[in-house]
This record gives structure tokens, C-alpha cells and sequence, in this order.
């Protein structure tokens, strides 16, 4: 059972891709287009690279809805460090201090969920907007192009698969293989069910929480070079990317409560939400629709992954008095 | 940025000038047979426009176009299907006609951008080429505006007019459509960089001039004290490009003590007064784009501070409600000056468009000269009209009641 | 079962512990060795400080004061994982299993780093460890699918799998029938023989008497000496525990109830894991409900309270039961007391005035606004009658100790005047002695009043003394009934084992 469990979000997201995809070559030449579908691979590298990173701090039973402000703090360094006419050497050095912005960030986070006790929602709120507002200190409007080399090397692929998104399909997968089958992967999700478990069966769990976060902030920064590479210029604004990975991995399979979730699941959920994105303007359909369908989805996801603990809930606790709880005596002997 | 190389930029017109007049002859002999582009507007079109008939482009070529767009609004269209399409975020217009336009912008969600949408839709429809009339608004959302203005371009429109809310960060996707050879037009000094090179065309008024303006009012005006700015979202070109230019042409007694960002939105714009009238109790005038916010939000603003709405007030758009809520206060300490909400620079946008399409040449910059109105001089509250619409506006008034019973 | 010598090495040693948790005081100075091959006994009521000691053993708390050392090690870093590698092995009375992941899961979590074999072999490798310490599970169950026998035996063999040097035991038999904890002594003492040092942490006191070497008693956070088992018995723990003689164990009966007033019956009630049941209850009557763990004694009384769902009828004061869910029980006077107290019937978060009043709040707020006065009046009156101990009615009572949380619980069908049936399950599981007497005695007072109550409880002793009547379980049926002047543990221990053979021979 928990086998065909742990499989479901990845099938329904398949099967929505496709579905969606189907209909929509059906009834827009356009979609089917290597321009579109290009475009499609590209503009999902963002949300994939920023999920896969949300997906670890559910993991470990948090949020970090400051991600989509470390984006924009990347893109508006980057417009800095990564500009035009530089040499390769500069532009390295300038792509490490991106990083180093996502592993301040990271650390930062980290500290004050860990050793502040600050619950994550609110720590990382707090980030959010210091990040916000030193990007519009940095850049109060967009400009500061960046290196179209760069740009094009972060864009480059085989055909109109960009190499990037065939190297986050391989991420996701070897990160999902860790999660679910080594030591380390397991002792994630054992800190993510049950902190206090954990730490009486003598596992670092500060230590595990400390680096979900700082690399969900690495992930991000990692993203930043996406949406760098989408806009081409110090924007101080980027997107709705804080709520949306949130969903990409809640699609995906992970649990809000922590210790459950698959990469996979999020990069496929990923490259679904920003299909259906793609493929609204394409039916003049307004993106109202999305975000309504965006919503409808994750209720449907959450109860149709859930849907055993549900029904249970359901069973045992007619009327709402009672609460959800395991059969007591099962027979001992 | 944009205002950067102006005086170079204008030495670089006065030449295209000259050139663009001897080749209005070909291009209006071309439009002739193409659109059946005529550079002739009625009076009252452009005064109703324009408050003035002589407000147009300096640019010959920019001042035809101008004309050829404005005389196509006085053409009758099915204003049942406009409304229809204006409802439904676009149409076909049922011509058969082989070409598709597209409105695509960042944020569509006020009066102002709805407006410019039905105009949009009524100038679209002057042409029977048109086939189709394809609108998106990304919702303030950058990664979807992208996504949005790819998805014109993969359906290979013919046209697109934008409102580019996220500035520069709008250039890749410009490119890719000029290299797709689909012209871009952006109209309200959407400015985007490199016009006539990166994309076809900005229309709009120069907004440093617009904050030249507003400065001469406040240095006759207020002569001194404490003035604010106040902007629409944070960044946007439009609120960034009047308060470079407003800040030095004031005269030295007078202090810009605050600059805050509003989002263009009334309640918004309450928030922030109030917060600016707590700190600085003796502010006189207030520099800003939204008419109708400041007569919604500044107004309560300063009757829960209890204060006497006892200002200078420089704006840009020319809501009707602004000039009613002026009529109603009968404040003679109140000065209004008010520019013009440009809702049909929409128009040009889009036939410079599809003049492009028929071998014209478009002008980079079409830019409306700009005169500040005295509300006590000109009542901005015209009878009839919707308070959230503009009178500067070309849509009939029958349309507009249907668009705001 | 040997009296180490002096010359055995001492593997715990706690020097002059002090904790405070805020303004409770919870160990002030106390001392405290476990030498290898001994069964040391921790004993005092809930509250004295006995988690609190171990916790600071075992690295989970960190002491204000004192010394704590491990197989030799003096310990720097208080952490659980130091403590692991130092050689303690520790069997925590709320557990340490993550209920979500499996059984094989959990095994391999438990083990030091350098001792887990493959990931790939790990479901291998705990059917052999499982297979050692003869403990059936499925490997690949999640452990939130065990019972909690299963549940307590498996967190005792995930404390053995290091092979520690001093083994601490928490409670290790709250969830355990007389046979499983014969079997888990059994493997204490094997341990024991083996040369571990096992500190033993109950609040049974026979099981202790037979199984400690040394028995050190602790009352209010302070030790009240260390002394060899042998030369104890159970009153005399008892008086240093509470710091008196226990002189009435159980509340007196009143004569019981008259045959003719049934308040409560059952016919052919069925249900998962249960039935056929034909039962009556009288007003006044308190009956006992025996078995060994696992048998439907709690489906049962579970579905009288309409939690779980069964077939046939029961009915109340001769109006037919609706049992289909709690409210509608509730609503018929039948009130269920929660074994899983934290879990299902108090809200642990919220203070004892809130959990007290939050189920008659209709009546202390007549139009819709809360009385403080007269909500106040009440729970001073609740906390008087039942003798709940706290610092204040606003403490949480997750903060309280276990008795006094099941005391509590049992506020509700004292506040509430329309109560007819009380169904108790466990109610003085993890509770300690002093609290026992006045959870018997408020249990018993509201028998008197008329009420019929259930109780399920694993401890003969109990039922023998509080009950009118007792009736056993075995494979979800009734297999015998006990009154009268039968009534007594060993007769109860005695159907429990008959219905055990019947088990057998069916």
C-alpha cells in the first residue's frame, strides 16, 4: 500500500502533463511548436530549481517563504557581478558571489529557525523582506544587463531541451534515490516525522534541520540564475515564487506536516504548473483560471494522496469529537 | 536612463524629420492602398484627446500617425461586439480577416488599463483586416508576463501593444518578437530600452517633461516647504521617470520629504498620506500619477487627520471623479493640475503597428507634447461621464455606461 | 537475580543532579549508580522526578548541576547521541519511534552509525534482530500500525540493539499484560546476567519487588535513599514515596447496586474484534473489565461510546443506544474516559481551568459569554473535589503529571449532570498511588449517585479491589464472571489464564 502511495503523485502529474499537453497540441498549433516547448523546458528551470529546494524544508517540517525574494536578490547581484564584456574568470567569481548570497541567506534562515527557535514561517517571513528591500535599494527598477555568454550558456541544449533541465532531471532523480534509499535519506525523513523522536534515538537533528534550510537557500540561488537568464537584467521584482514552489511540492507528494515528499514529484509538478501557464494565453483564457485551477488541484492532490488517513478520520470520528488514532491491542500473542 | 541622451537623441530626429517628410509622401501613398491610412482628424476628436488640437508629436511622421489613429476612432464600429470582446479578454471580430493583434500587459487590473484595453479593442476594429483580437494581463506576475508575450509570439500575431509594467526585464521577449519580425508597440511611455531598435516604437508622453511640468506648478505654487512624491508600484518607469526630472527643476526652498509607492491603489494611497501627514503635518503639495486615488484616498486621508484638504496637488490622469470631488469641496485653497490619462495613445500604438506591416517607417519615439490643465480653469468633472472614467477618453459614452453602470 | 559486589564497575553515575523546569524545582541534589549486572529500581509517584533523572542520563536534558558519567566516560556534552556512544541504551516511556516510517526503519535508526549494515540489507537485518530478542513484527509494518504492546516491546529492543552497557528502563510495562511482561523480564534478567547495569523505572510495585536488586526511592525531586530490595516490601516503598502508610488502598462498597435498576444492556453487540456480547449493567454498579491485552475489551467499550461503529444493540435506561457516534453517546448520558487521555480527551495545550469547564461551556455561559466568576467557582470546586495537584489552574496539563491529568478527564462526568454511564478505560494507567486512591474514591462516588460504570483496566489488583463486579475477556467474547466473595486478584489472574487455554483449544 504505501508502496502505490509514495508512486501516485508522480503518476497523476504524468498524466496531467501529458493530458494537458494532449489537449492542447490538439487545439493550438502553436504548442506543439520547439519554440514553445523550448520556452516551456526554460521557464520551468526557475520553479523546478525553487521547488526542489521548498521540497526540503517541508521535509523537515518547515517553510521557507522567503525564496522567492533570494531570487530576486540573485537576479539583481548578478545584474552586478555577472555583466556584460566580462571574462569568463570574472564571470565565475561573479556567479560564486550569487551562490554566496544563497548560502548567507541559507545560514541565516538556518539560525534563526535552529538556534532562535523561531518557527520557520515566520523566520523566514522576516528575511523576505530585508531580501525585498535590499533588492529595491540595489536596483529600484530594472536595468543592469547581464552577460549575454552567460546567459546563453545557462540557456544552451540539445534541440529544445536545454541541457539544464535534462541536469535537474538527473538532480531530482539521484536526490530521490537518496531520500528513499540511504541512511542519511532516511534519517531526513525520520527528523521531518518526528523531531523529538529523532533526538531521543541520538540524531542531529539541528544539524539536519540547519542544512535543509541552507540548502533550500542554495536551490533557490541556483534558480536565481534562471530567472537571471529569463530576464536578462536586474529586475527587483521576479514572481510569485515562495507560494508557487510551496505547491509544486505539495503536488508533488510532500507532506506540510514533514517527512514526506519526492523530488521527481516536484519537478514534475514543477513543469505542470508552468505548462499550465504556458498553455492559458494560448486559449486566451485568463490567468485567473490558473491560479483557480492551481488551487482546486492542490485540494484535490492533498485529499487524494490523504485519502486512507481521510477516510479513517472520517470512520472514526463521526460527529468530530474524536480524533484520528491507531487501533489499541491488535493481538499480542 | 531613458532620458540619458536626449539632446542627442533629439539632434538624431530633427535629421529623421527631414527624411521622414520626404518619405510621408511614399508612406501615404503606400497607406492609401494598405489600411487606407488618411493623417486627418477631426478637431473635436483631437481637443477631446488632447484638450488641444495643436498637442500633437513634433515628428511629422509622429504626428501622422497620431492623426491617421485618431481619425480612425471616429469610424462606427459594433460597439456590442466591442464590449463583448472587451469582457472576454478578446474575440474574433467575425471579418475573416487574416491578421491577429494582441494587447499583452503586466498588470491589467484598474481603470486605466481597462480603459486602454476597450480602446485597444475599438481601434482593432476599425480594421476589417483584423481577424482576431487576443488580450493578457499576467496579473503583476514578471515570469508570467513572459510566458504571456511568448505565447503571442508562438501564435505568430501580427502585432503586439504592451504595457511593459516590469521594464527592461520585458527586453528579451521584445527581441525574440522583432526577430520573429512582429513590430512592438508600447503605448503611456512604457519605455523600454531601445526603441525603433529592440522593438518598433514608445508612445506617450516624455515623463521627465511630465515632471518638469509638475515642478513648474509646485515652484509657483508652493513656492517653499514640504512636498511628496508618490508612485504607483515600486520601480515602475512612469513614477521613476517624473521624479528624476521633477527633484532638480524645483526651486531650492522647496523639499521632497517623502517618495512611496502606492501600487495605484486608492486605499493604498490613504495608508501612505496619512502616514507622510503624521510626519510632516505642514506638507503642501503632492506630485503623483493617480488622480482619482489622491480624490479617494488623499482626501479621507486627511479628513481622519482632520485636516483641511488645503494642497497642491500635480497628476497626471484626468478621472472625472477628481474634478467632482474638486467641484463638491469648493476649496479655493486646493489647486489641481491634471495631464491626460493618454487612454488612446493606445490607438496610435497599435496603428503604428500595422503601419509597420505595410512598409512604413515608424518613428522610435512618438511623443505627445504635454500641458498641465488648471482644474479651476478646465472642470475636469465632465456631466454624464463615469467618476472612474477619463474624459480624455475615446470611447463613446453610451460604451463607457456599459462598461461602468 | 545476584547482589553485585563492590568490585562490579559502575556503569551510571549521576553526582548531586539538580533541574528546574521554570519555578518547579523537579530534582534538587540527588546521587544516583547503576553498577553492570545489577537491576536498579527507580520508584516514586509521577512528578517526583524520576523522567527528569532520565533524561539527564540519558542526554536529553541537560542538568543545572552535577556530575553525570557513563561506562567511566564523564559526560561534556549532554546529548543523546554521546550518550548512545558512551554505552546507554534507553527505553523511553512515550517512546522514540517514528510512527511513519516501518518497523525495520526504526530498528536501523536506533543503532550507532558503524553498526548499520547496508540500507539495501536493512530489512534483513532487523527480521534477525527481531528474530534475536523473539519479538514477532512485520518489518516492513509502520510502526503507527503496531498495538501498543508491540509498540512498548519494540522501543525496549531498539534501547538492546546497541548492546549498551547500562540499559534504562521507562516504564517499560504501562502497555503490557502479565504475560508479555513475564516475557520482558525475562530478558531484563538475561541482560542482567549478562552483566548490564539496568535501571528499572516503575510505578508496579510487585514487579519491582521482583525484579530489582536495589530499589532507590525518590519523593518530590529528592533521593529518599537507596536500599536493597530484599529487605522491602510494597508498604514500606509505599511509605517512602508518599510519606505515608497507605491505609485504605480501595474505597469501601456501599452495598452495590439492586438487582432490579439495569441501567446498561448490551445484546448481541458485534463489532471489529468483539462479540457477540450480552452484558447488563445496574445503576450504582462499578464492573470490571479483565482479559489480556488485546482480547476487544477496548472495541468494545469503544463502540458503547460510539467511537467505533458495531452491530446489534445496546440500550440505555431501556431507550436504544445510539452508538453511531461520540456526540450522540454523549447526548445519551454515556461518557467515555480516554486511556489515550493526551490524545483524546484532554487538550494538553490548554490549561486546567479551560480543559475543566470546555465541556459545560453552555451552561457557564448562558448567552453565549464566558462567566469567569462562575467558571472559576467551578474548577476550584473540581480541583478541591478530585484533589488535582498543580501550581495553578491556568498550568497547561500537559505540564501536569499523569494522574493528576486523568483526573482531570474525569472532571467531565462530575460537571456534567446528565452522565448515566461512565466507560473508564485504564484510569490509573501512569497514574501514581496517592492519585490512584482519589481516582478509585471519585469514581466510586459517582456510583453511589446512581451512575453504572465500566472499567477496563490490565491490573487484577485493581479490579479486585475497586469493582462490584468483574467480567473477563478473551477473543472478543465474555468467558467468565466474578463477584462477590470470589472476587479477588488471583481468581481474576486465573480466568485470564482459563480464557487463555480456551483460546487455545478453540
Amino acid at each position: 500500500m504505501s508502496i502505490s502511495r509514495a508512486w501516485l503523485p508522480l503518476a497523476l502529474m504524468t498524466t496531467l502533463i501529458v493530458a494537458l499537453g494532449a489537449y492542447a497540441a490538439m487545439r493550438q498549433d502553436a504548442f506543439l511548436t520547439t519554440y514553445n516547448l523550448g520556452n516551456l523546458l526554460l521557464s520551468t528551470m526557475p520553479l523546478a530549481l525553487v521547488a526542489i529546494g521548498q521540497t526540503n524544508a517541508l521535509l523537515v517540517g518547515g517553510f521557507d517563504v522567503s525564496v522567492a525574494a533570494l531570487m530576486t536578490m540573485c537576479v539583481v547581484v548578478a545584474s552586478f557581478t555577472l555583466q556584460p564584456d566580462k571574462s569568463w574568470d570574472v564571470l565565475l567569481v561573479g556567479a560564486l558571489a550569487v551562490v554566496g548570497v544563497g548560502l548567507a541567506t541559507g545560514v541565516f534562515n538556518a539560525t534563526l529557525i535552529r538556534v532562535l527557535k523561531l518557527p520557520s514561517i515566520i523566520a523566514t517571513l522576516g528575511t523576505l523582506s530585508i531580501l525585498e528591500g535590499a533588492a529595491l535599494l540595489l536596483r529600484d527598477h530594472p536595468e543592469g544587463f547581464i552577460n549575454p555568454n552567460a546567459i546563453e550558456a545557462l540557456n544552451a541544449g540539445v534541440s529544445f531541451v536545454p541541457y539544464a533541465f535534462i541536469g535537474v532531471v538527473v538532480l531530482a532523480v539521484l536526490a530521490d534515490i537518496w531520500l528513499y534509499r540511504t541512511r542519511t535519506g532516511l534519517a531526513l525523513r525520520a527528523v521531518g516525522l518526528d523531531d523529538s523522536s529523532s533526538r531521543r534515538l541520538g540524531m542531529a537533528t539541528g544539524r539536519t534541520v540547519f542544512l535543509a534550510f541552507v540548502i533550500c537557500s542554495l536551490m533557490a540561488a541556483v534558480a536565481g540564475f534562471y530567472s537571471a537568464a529569463q530576464v536578462q537584467i536586474g529586475s527587483p521584482i521576479i514572481g510569485n515564487y515562495a507560494l508557487e514552489s510551496i505547491a509544486a511540492a505539495v503536488l508533488g507528494g510532500a507532506s506540510l506536516a514533514g517527512g514526506k515528499g519526492s523530488f521527481v514529484g516536484t519537478l514534475l509538478a514543477a513543469l505542470f504548473l508552468t505548462e499550465i501557464s504556458n498553455v492559458l494565453p494560448l486559449f486566451q483564457q485568463p490567468t485567473e483560471y490558473a491560479q483557480m485551477t492551481i488551487g482546486v488541484l492542490i485540494l484535490l492532490a492533498l485529499v487524494l494522496y490523504q485519502a486512507p488517513e481521510l477516510l479513517a478520520r472520517l470512520r472514526t470520528s463521526w460527529g468530530g469529537v474524536g480524533r484520528l488514532r491507531t487501533r489499541q491491542g491488535e493481538a499480542a500473542g | 536612463m531613458h532620458v540619458r541622451n536626449r539632446s542627442a537623441s533629439r539632434r538624431l530626429m530633427t535629421i529623421g524629420a527631414v527624411l521622414v517628410t520626404m518619405l510621408v509622401v511614399v508612406a501615404a501613398g503606400q497607406g492609401a492602398g494598405g489600411f487606407g491610412e488618411t493623417y486627418k482628424a477631426k478637431t473635436s476628436t483631437l481637443k477631446k484627446a488632447l484638450f488641444n488640437a495643436k498637442l500633437l508629436p513634433a515628428n511629422k511622421m509622429a504626428r501622422n500617425i497620431s492623426l491617421a489613429a485618431l481619425g480612425r476612432s471616429e469610424k462606427k464600429v459594433n460597439l456590442n461586439l466591442a464590449l463583448k470582446c472587451w469582457k472576454n479578454n478578446g474575440c474574433s471580430t467575425g471579418t475573416g480577416g487574416k491578421l491577429k493583434v494582441a494587447y499583452v500587459e503586466g498588470f491589467g487590473e484598474n481603470v486605466f488599463r481597462q480603459m486602454s484595453k476597450m480602446e485597444f479593442i475599438l481601434q482593432a476594429l476599425t480594421y476589417p483586416q483584423i481577424g482576431k483580437i487576443i488580450y493578457t494581463s499576467a496579473h503583476s506576475n514578471p515570469a508570467q508576463a513572459l510566458t504571456d508575450f511568448r505565447a503571442a509570439i508562438s501564435q505568430h500575431v501580427n502585432v503586439i501593444v504592451t504595457y511593459p509594467d516590469f521594464g527592461d526585464a520585458m527586453l528579451p521577449v521584445f527581441k525574440e518578437a522583432t526577430k520573429a519580425g512582429i513590430p512592438v508597440a508600447t503605448y503611456a511611455w512604457g519605455y523600454v530600452t531601445g526603441p525603433g531598435k529592440n522593438y518598433l516604437t514608445v508612445v506617450g508622453e516624455d515623463t521627465c517633461r511630465l515632471g518638469k511640468a509638475y515642478a513648474k506648478v509646485m515652484n509657483k505654487y508652493v513656492k517653499s516647504g514640504n512636498i511628496a512624491f508618490l508612485g504607483g508600484f515600486p520601480g515602475n518607469p512612469l513614477s521613476l521617470g517624473w521624479q528624476k526630472c521633477e527633484k532638480p527643476a524645483l526651486n531650492p526652498n522647496i523639499h521632497v520629504v517623502a517618495t512611496e509607492a502606492t501600487n495605484w491603489d486608492p486605499s493604498k494611497v490613504q495608508e501612505v498620506v496619512s502616514g507622510i501627514l503624521a510626519r510632516y503635518p505642514d506638507i503642501k503639495g503632492w506630485s503623483y500619477e493617480y488622480g482619482l486615488g489622491m480624490a479617494q484616498g488623499g482626501l479621507a486621508a486627511y479628513k481622519a487627520a482632520g485636516k483641511p484638504f488645503n494642497t497642491v496637488l500635480t497628476l497626471r490622469t484626468d478621472d472625472v471623479g477628481m474634478g467632482c470631488a474638486y467641484d463638491r469641496l469648493k476649496n479655493k485653497n486646493l489647486r489641481v493640475f491634471y495631464y491626460t490619462s493618454g487612454n488612446p495613445q493606445i490607438r496610435v500604438a497599435l496603428t503604428a503597428g500595422l503601419m509597420k506591416l505595410k512598409g512604413a517607417k515608424i518613428p522610435p519615439q512618438i511623443v505627445f507634447p504635454i500641458q498641465l490643465q488648471d482644474q479651476s480653469k478646465r472642470d475636469q468633472c465632465v456631466k454624464g461621464y463615469p467618476e472612474q472614467a477619463s474624459a480624455t477618453s475615446l470611447i463613446p459614452l453610451s460604451l463607457l455606461h456599459k462598461m461602468y453602470p | 537475580m545476584s547482589i553485585p559486589g563492590p568490585e562490579r564497575p559502575v556503569v551510571l553515575a549521576l553526582g548531586g543532579v539538580s533541574k528546574a523546569f521554570g519555578a518547579v524545582q523537579a530534582l534538587r541534589d540527588v546521587s544516583f549508580d547503576c553498577r553492570a549486572g545489577e537491576v536498579h529500581a527507580l520508584v516514586g509517584e509521577n512528578g517526583s522526578g524520576k523522567s527528569t533523572l532520565l533524561g539527564i542520563a540519558s542526554g536529553f536534558l541537560a542538568p543545572d548541576g552535577g556530575a553525570v558519567e557513563i561506562g567511566g566516560h564523564r559526560r561534556r556534552r549532554g546529548s543523546p547521541a554521546e550518550a548512545r556512544r558512551f554505552g546507554l541504551g534507553i527505553a523511553y516511556q512515550a517512546y522514540s519511534h517514528v510512527l511513519d516510517l516501518s518497523v525495520g526503519e526504526n530498528l536501523y535508526l536506533a543503532v550507532p552509525q558503524e553498526e548499520q549494515p547496508r540500507f539495501g540489507r536493512m530489512e534483513e537485518w532487523a527480521s534477525a534482530r527481531l528474530e534475536e530478542f523473539k519479538l514477532e513484527l512485520p518489518v516492513s509494518a509502520r510502526v503507527r500500525a503496531l498495538s501498543l504492546v508491540q509498540r512498548q516491546l519494540l522501543e525496549v529492543v531498539k534501547a538492546l540493539l546497541a548492546k549498551p552497557k547500562v540499559l534504562l528502563l521507562d516504564e517499560p510495562t504501562t502497555a503490557l499484560g502479565p504475560k508479555e511482561v513475564e516475557q520482558l523480564h525475562e530478558l531484563v534478567l538475561q541482560r542482567s546476567r549478562a552483566g548490564v547495569g539496568i535501571v528499572y523505572v516503575s510505578h508496579r510495585l510487585p514487579e519491582v519487588l521482583g525484579i530489582a536488586d536495589r530499589v532507590t526511592v525518590l519523593r518530590d525531586g529528592v533521593g529518599q535513599g537507596t536500599f536493597d530490595a530484599a529487605g522491602m516490601s510494597e508498604e514500606s516503598l509505599v511509605a517512602l514515596m508518599i510519606g505515608r502508610p497507605l491505609q485504605h488502598a480501595f474505597p469501601e462498597r456501599n452495598g452495590g447496586a439492586r438487582p432490579s435498576d439495569v441501567l446498561l444492556a448490551v445484546s448481541g453487540l458485534r463489532g471489529e474484534r468483539f462479540g457477540p456480547i450480552d452484558l447488563v449493567v445496574k445503576k450504582g454498579e462499578i464492573l470490571g473489565l479483565a482479559g489480556a491485552e488485546g482480547n476487544g475489551q477496548v472495541q468494545f467499550l469503544r463502540a458503547l461510546a460510539g467511537v467505533e461503529r458495531p452491530t446489534g444493540t445496546a440500550s440505555c435506561n431501556g431507550k436504544e443506544l445510539d452508538n453511531k457516534s461520540p456526540l450522540a453517546a454523549l447526548r445519551a448520558g454515556v461518557v467515555l474516559l480516554s486511556g489515550d487521555r493526551t490524545g483524546e480527551s484532554l487538550f494538553p495545550v490548554l490549561s486546567v481551568r479551560a480543559n475543566t469547564t470546555v465541556q459545560v461551556l453552555r451552561r457557564l455561559a448562558p448567552w453565549g459569554f464566558l462567566r469567569r466568576g462562575r467558571e472559576r467557582r467551578t474548577v476550584t470546586e473540581m480541583v478541591r473535589r478530585l484533589r488535582i495537584r498543580m501550581a495553578s489552574v491556568e498550568q497547561p496539563v500537559q505540564s501536569l503529571s499523569g494522574g493528576n491529568q486523568q483526573k482531570v478527564s474525569l472532571t467531565r462526568p462530575f460537571l456534567r449532570g446528565d452522565v448515566r454511564v461512565i466507560l473508564a478505560e485504564e484510569p490509573t494507567q501512569g497514574v501514581d498511588v496517592g492519585a490512584r486512591f482519589d481516582i478509585y474514591e471519585a469514581l466510586r462516588a459517582k456510583a453511589d449517585e446512581g451512575v453504572a460504570i465500566i472499567v477496563k483496566s490490565s491490573d487484577p489488583l485493581e479490579l479486585a479491589g475497586l469493582c462490584d463486579r468483574v467480567v473477563v475477556m478473551s477473543r472478543g467474547t465474555i468467558v467468565d464472571e466474578i463477584q462477590g466473595a470470589d472476587l479477588g486478584e488471583r481468581r481474576i489472574v486465573e480466568a485470564i489464564v482459563g480464557g487463555r487455554v480456551m483460546q487455545g483449544t478453540a
